[in-house]
């Protein structure tokens, strides 16, 4: 029986107190206050909440983030960063919410209606500050 | 007919409420064979001769640490050899049973009318390896938090908790207790429950191996202490065939009692 199907709950939460490692999976959502380090897998909604980090790819319809994420997410409907939130890696989604207060370093990649990808990329003149990789920072 | 296997009563009081409920049993015509175990008659003894009587419904009344040890029991002697035939009802005694509750009974009447209607549907066990079982939840519960390691076959969890719970269906709890300040604690008490309810942690998986890294600690079910740190348990999926109330989870089956 793979882990998916094992949970018939509501959900996983990571709280506070506890430190994971390895892979997350559930069919369904995943709140994350605390810290994992592996891959997290949802086929609902991934939350970090706030002083909650996680170090890995995470795969999910819905991606929430206002904790620290070290990399790349792939929301297959929605992805929203937070004030607070801190994501360094690539962002795959459809929908796309950064709001002010956010940290992004990384690339992005929006995937159109269609399912044909499009990579959003800075322009050339603002990519010169930052030679190696993107830095978004809004406020 | 049914084959009822009863606590042995520990006080006047005990046995009023079983007389109590044998009398409710008569009323709702469910009346059957009465067993009480003894130290001349085991629990085991009295389960092999209602299989021998090839009773099907066997009615376990008591507290929660005795249908836990009676249904360990069935399973130990007759489950290992899956046959699935036996339906189990089960006639909780204390007043603050976990097995009522997540039964959804709420007084005599309702049990004694499901144990007349016979619906049964299948519940998943709990098994502490080697050879326990557990219906009603596994509790690990010390006054602070200490540290504990749990894996599965996919992940480790590291955690400082004062209690964890297990389930049947192996849902696992872990709470801990927030290290935050008094002032923040009552702040977040009167403000939110932010604080508390992200120091609460869920899971769901089919297999856990839990060691606690400051020695022993007693594992509980119910008031029991049936097993130390550490404990590996696993679910067995829909292993009993236990008796609800009509409409409560999922009907498996509709059978008129014999």
């Amino acid at each position: 029986m793979s882990n998916q199907e094992e949970s018939q709950n509501g959900g996983t939460i990571v709280g506070s107190n506890v430190k994971l490692t390895g892979v997350l999976k559930d069919i369904n959502d995943i709140i994350i206050h605390g810290k994992v380090e592996g891959e997290i897998e949802s086929q609902k909604s991934v939350v970090i909440s706030e002083n909650a980090s996680a170090k890995g790819p995470i795969t999910a319809d819905q991606i929430i983030i206002s904790g620290s994420v070290n990399g790349s997410v792939t929301a297959h409907t929605k992805f929203e960063l937070l004030p607070g939130g801190n994501v360094s890696g690539s962002i795959t989604t459809k929908d796309l919410v950064i709001q002010s207060g956010a940290l992004f370093n990384g690339k992005c990649i929006m995937i159109a209606g269609n399912e044909k990808n499009i990579e959003v990329k800075p322009d050339k003149e603002i990519s010169k500050e930052n030679t190696k990789e993107t830095n978004y920072e809004l406020e | 007919m049914y084959y009822y296997i009863f606590e042995p009563a520990k006080i006047v009081r005990e046995s009023k409420w079983q007389k109590t409920i044998k009398e409710k049993l008569s009323e709702y015509q469910i009346s059957g064979e009465y067993t009480i175990p003894s130290p001349a008659r085991t629990i085991e003894e009295i389960i092999m001769i209602g299989l021998s009587k090839q009773y099907s419904t066997f009615v376990i009344c008591g507290s929660d640490n005795f249908i836990n040890k009676v249904i360990s029991i069935l399973i130990n002697i007759y489950y290992k050899e899956p046959s699935y035939q036996i339906v189990i009802g089960l006639i909780p005694s204390n007043k603050d049973s976990l097995i009522a509750e997540n039964l959804n009974f709420k007084n005599l009447d309702e049990i004694c009318l499901a144990l007349q209607q016979r619906f049964f549907t299948k519940f998943s066990i709990g098994h502490l390896e080697p050879n326990k079982f557990f219906f009603s939840p596994l509790l690990i519960n010390q006054k602070e938090n200490e540290k504990y390691i749990i894996s599965t076959s996919n992940y480790q969890i590291f955690t400082y908790c004062y209690q964890i719970i297990i389930d049947s269906e192996m849902n696992l709890s872990i709470i801990s207790k927030d290290k935050s300040s008094l002032l923040n604690k009552l702040s977040g008490f009167f403000v939110d429950h932010k604080q508390i309810a992200t120091s609460i942690s869920k899971f769901s998986h089919k297999k856990y191996v839990i060691r606690s890294e400051d020695g022993s600690k007693p594992v509980y079910r119910g008031s029991e202490v049936i097993a130390k740190t550490p404990i590996s348990v696993t679910r067995i999926r829909n292993l009993l065939n236990i008796i609800v109330k009509r409409g409560n989870i999922k009907i498996v089956k509709n059978e008129k009692g014999d």
